[in-house]
């Protein structure tokens, strides 16, 4: 072994570092407090921060002005007596590094390190002369704002709301041109909007796993909306009574997830909980150009997925679920989650902590649980007609049957405008599922489609076309047809050609 | 904003950057400056001298472990120091005459090719290599390292060390032009040039990346870009989470979050590049 330096070589060197990076960090804290303790306006005034990280402001530059700070800058020469201290924390290792090779008697290695350590000081004295003959450069003009959108305007507070409003699951977003249907009333300081959406219908579907049922899938959101500070505090609740309308289940060929008496479910789809979601949200402009919200709730949608599909513009007139619910979107109704998230310009960046385990079979209750689960969104929105995002969460044992966690990448792309709108979504979920679907507004009339290729225990490819009609405002009659290809080795469970048919009655409130 | 809120707000995303930093074994300058620059409208120039300063108390803490245990070569870090910090010397002086927007440009760029190089992901730990250059044997800079995995004590010896301190006078000069500590170029340089171990040049680079930024630090200082208040949230802030991210998961290795995070850097990348262009 030629590398064998005593042990006591590394013990020094290692206290060095670790002893520099704990004192120099302990006194920057207390010059923090220190700050605060001098200057109680910190606290509110929105003044002194511009002074405060302005390019051109006069803080010490040199040791002796950080050493003779003025009384009332005592707190900013502490901070900066602490960042010296870590900037010589390596210095201080070159130095100790010398002392140690000399005992060694390694000439060449205490020359090269003396190298080192010269020019360490030589950077110090080069920055010395340097800031006396040139101070900052020109402060940059006023920062850009993003390109696109009203966003090269300063943002005002209606900014925030529009962000909160397009929010339509979870801080999920559908493009910003998607019809948003809801009414509003103001109530004193609080703003209240309230949307639902009911499908009543009979579905009959073919083959020997096929079966009939009717039954009503709906939902309702109700919201409340005020300023708050500089930002906007919403709370918003939505309930379904699927627990009632649907029972334990209706029939969808080649459905999974999740569980009825305790065993998985095959061929049908679970209702979605009565509490889908109770969540409060605050967001408010942190700088120009950028708005920062935060989102709690015990029942809510992490940043995870694309909008689900009961809120998905392009899913308007599908009232069945997706087949790739549990692989892209079914986080929608999740226990404690916690979401940080900041719109930039067309950028929007968010991270959830969540409870990973799907609902249980009770629907009436709330499941929250521990924080066990994450996920991260990022989201492009180049314009208003389009909206991209991709995500990815860490979901821990979220099927109750199947004791082992997943994580669950999704990518998507929308686009509305005011007579249709279209999603391509990618999802994984240990296996993958791609899903494309799309509406058309001719007026009262609306065809819409969706196509499905979903990896199960075989690939399940699946295509629905539909129409509606409007009878009256919000209220219309529509239907639909689903046919499945699949493997020939799938072919004895489910016959040859399974098919499925849907008519229901399609009711919106709030449009 | 208040400086109150400010303080809370940066704190709280150098602390995310740090941890997020520590997973992806990026460092975390490489987010924060982004952070601070595209969400917070801070100056680029303080962003960077804020970087640079919490880049040197990661390091310094991380160097610590592994000067203890035993994978840093010093002697490799003492001989290629001398390029570091002459580079970031170099760099340090640059970024003073260059205008702001030709920071945000070669940050983006740089931030891209570290995003593009995440996609090939941990490489494999290479045979030990025995060379025959004479100067690495003047210099002594051969060593040996006990490898967890294999059980057994792997003794190697460095090729190139010419080629290697020139690459590392580069990665000092991006160091100190961007207030990063550029592991991202100063490992592949020791992995492929020096054909060293890849733990071995991972340790070594960390143990060097305090010393080349308190190069550049010091120009940084004099210049009056170390603003006490932007700095203080960010090196404290970056530290924590790294040091969290180091104490809960390790690196990550999944394919899928991997990718994911590449996608976000592109973004992030072009982000700052559009900035750069549009001035």
């Amino acid at each position: 072994m030629q590398q064998s330096e005593p042990r006591w070589v590394d013990v020094a060197l290692s206290r060095v570092l670790r002893g520099g990076v704990l004192l120099s960090t302990t006194i920057v804290a207390l010059g923090v407090l220190l700050t605060f303790v001098h200057h109680p306006s910190y606290v509110r005034s929105e003044v002194a921060l511009r002074q405060l990280t302005a390019p051109e402001q006069a803080f010490p530059r040199t040791v002796r002005g950080v050493l003779g700070g003025a009384e009332q800058a005592r707190g900013q020469a502490l901070i900066t007596l602490g960042l010296l201290l870590l900037i010589a924390t390596p210095v201080a290792r070159v130095a100790l590094s010398i002392g140690i090779f000399t005992i060694e008697r390694d000439r060449l290695y205490t020359s090269l390190t003396t190298l080192v350590l010269v020019l360490l000081l030589l950077s110090f004295v080069v920055g010395a002369a340097n800031a006396q003959e040139m101070p900052m450069p020109m402060p940059m003009p006023t920062p850009m704002p993003m390109p696109g959108m009203q966003m090269s305007m300063p943002m005002n507070h209606d900014a925030v709301a529009e962000l909160l409003m397009r929010q339509a699951s979870g801080t999920g977003m559908n493009p910003a041109a998607a019809p948003m249907q809801m009414s509003m009333t103001q109530y004193g300081n609080w703003m209240l909007m309230l949307h639902a959406q009911a499908f009543i219908s009979d579905v009959q579907q073919s083959g020997p796993r096929g079966a009939d049922k009717f039954f009503s899938t709906n939902w309702a959101m109700g919201m409340a909306d005020r300023k708050l500070g500089d930002g906007h505090l919403m709370l918003r609740s939505m309930l379904s009574l699927e627990p009632l309308t649907v029972g334990k289940k209706y029939p969808e060929l080649f459905q999974t997830g999740e569980t009825i008496d305790g065993r998985p479910i095959f061929d049908a789809q679970h209702p979605h909980d009565f509490f889908m979601e109770l969540a409060a949200e605050y967001a408010r402009p942190l700088t120009a150009g950028t708005i920062g919200y935060v989102y709690a709730a015990p029942v809510g949608d992490p940043a995870l997925g694309p909008v689900a599909y009961p809120h998905r513009a392009s899913a308007a007139e599908i009232p069945q679920a997706t087949l790739s619910h549990h692989f892209q979107d079914s986080t929608h109704i999740a226990g404690s989650v916690i979401t940080l998230g900041a719109q930039n310009g067309m950028f929007g960046y968010a991270f959830s902590g969540f409870h990973g385990r799907e609902p249980d079979e009770n629907r009436w209750d709330i499941d929250t649980g521990r924080i066990d689960s994450w996920s991260t969104r990022v989201t492009f929105d180049p314009s208003p007609h389009w909206t991209a995002q991709l995500s990815t969460g860490h979901l821990h044992h979220p099927e109750a049957l199947d004791p082992h966690d997943v994580q669950r990448t999704t990518a998507s792309v929308a686009y509305s405008n005011a007579f249709s709108s279209t999603s391509l979504i990618y999802g994984h979920s240990e296996k993958n599922s791609w899903t494309a679907e799309s509406v058309l507004h001719f007026g009262m009339n609306h065809l819409t489609g969706r196509g499905e290729v979903v990896d199960k225990d075989f690939r399940i490819k699946a295509l629905t076309l539909g129409y509606t009609r409007d009878v009256v405002h919000g209220a219309g009659i529509g239907t639909n047809v689903t046919v499945y290809s699949i493997p020939d080795s799938a072919k004895t469970s489910y016959g040859s050609s399974p098919r499925s048919v849907y008519v229901f009655v399609r009711l919106r409130a709030g449009a | 904003m208040t400086p109150l809120l400010f303080f809370v707000t940066v704190s709280l995303i150098s602390f995310g950057a740090g941890f997020l930093g520590s997973l992806l074994g990026l460092g975390g300058g490489m987010i924060v400056v982004p952070a601070l620059t595209l969400l917070l409208h801070i100056d680029i120039r303080l962003a960077i001298g804020a970087s640079i300063i919490s880049v040197i108390a990661t390091s310094s803490g991380a160097a610590a472990a592994y000067v203890r245990d035993h994978l840093a070569n010093i002697r490799v870090a003492m001989f290629l120091e001398i390029g570091t910090t002459s580079g970031a010397i170099t760099g340090a002086w640059i970024a003073g005459l260059l205008h702001p927007r030709w920071l945000f440009i070669l940050f983006g760029s740089i931030l891209g090719y570290s995003a593009l190089v995440m996609i090939r992901g941990r490489r494999r730990s290479r045979e030990a290599h025995h060379s025959d250059s004479r100067l690495a044997r003047h210099l002594r800079l051969g060593g040996s390292f006990f490898d967890d995995a294999r059980g057994e004590e792997v003794v190697y010896e460095p090729a190139r060390p010419v080629v290697g301190l020139f690459l590392m006078y580069i990665a000092g000069i991006v160091s100190g032009l961007l207030g990063i500590g550029s592991g991202a170029l100063k490992v592949p340089s020791m992995d492929l040039a020096m054909e060293l171990p890849i733990k071995v040049s991972t340790a070594t680079s960390n143990f060097m990346i305090g010393v080349t930024a308190a190069a550049s630090a010091g120009l940084y200082f004099a210049r009056g870009q170390i603003d006490p208040f932007v700095t203080a949230p960010v090196a404290l802030g970056v530290l924590a989470g790294a040091f969290a991210g180091s104490k809960t998961l390790g690196k990550i290795s999944s394919r899928a979050v991997r990718m994911t995070f590449v996608a976000v850097l592109l973004l992030v990348s072009i982000q700052m590049l559009v900035r750069g262009v549009r001035g």
